[in-house]
């Protein structure tokens, strides 16, 4: 699933360490969020959007095909 | 008392708990191995078990406790088990393992059956011992080998 993580992570001045650290995920997990290589449970996903200030819906993009 | 010390502390429980019971098999099959010389079966399996289930939960006390009043190490400590992205990758492997060896255990129940028909060399001694040693750590490296595949692709 493609994402705006690595966006708003960068407008803040965040490293990947330290957006890992406020959500309490390993920076692996940032990493493979960011690459769309992963998707995150629902609660990790609400965690990112409140901390990020956003919507999941913003900040995740589903699209046709995800499910695959 | 917050969450995460709550799980230390849950941790450290079992660990003692492990460690108390690895002792007990220990001494139970050192003295029943002295007070009865010609016991009808090998205690070296219980002391060997006992020793195992000691080291696991002396291993746990000595990773969980000094964690309790370390709030940084806690945090680290928590991070790195509760990961969701580590526990989703463990427990693939762990579905993983559990298949292959439901399939190895079917296997050599087949081979059992055929072989007490004569239809199949029978199982019996070391054939028994490497097939079950083969049962415990074909699993085991199929978790880890998975372990090692999901962290590279996901």
């Amino acid at each position: 699933m493609k994402n705006r993580l690595e966006e708003h992570r960068t407008s803040r001045g965040w490293t990947q360490q330290e957006l890992a650290d406020r959500v309490e995920v390993s920076r692996q997990t940032v990493i493979s969020l960011e690459r769309g290589r992963y998707n995150p449970s629902i609660l990790l996903a609400f965690r990112l959007a409140r901390l990020l200030q956003t919507t999941i819906e913003e900040l995740f993009l589903y699209e046709e095909g995800d499910d695959d | 008392m917050t969450d995460r010390k709550s799980w230390l502390r849950t941790r450290v429980r079992a660990g003692w708990l492990l460690l108390a019971a690895g002792i007990v098999m220990f001494v139970a099959s050192v003295l029943l191995a002295r007070a009865n010389p010609d016991y009808p079966w090998n205690l070296r399996i219980l002391g060997g078990g006992g020793m195992g289930m000691g080291a696991v939960g002396a291993a746990m006390v000595i990773r969980y406790r000094p964690a309790i009043n370390d709030e940084e190490a806690a945090r680290r400590l928590a991070i790195e088990e509760r990961d969701e992205r580590g526990v989703r990758i463990r427990q693939r492997a762990g579905q993983r393992a559990y298949w292959v060896s439901a399939l190895l255990v079917y296997v050599g129940l087949m081979w059992s059956s055929y072989g007490s028909n004569g239809d199949l060399p029978a199982l019996e001694g070391d054939a028994i011992w490497y097939f079950l040693v083969g049962a415990l750590a074909i699993p085991f490296a199929v978790y880890v080998g998975s372990i090692t595949l999901d962290e590279r692709s996901s």
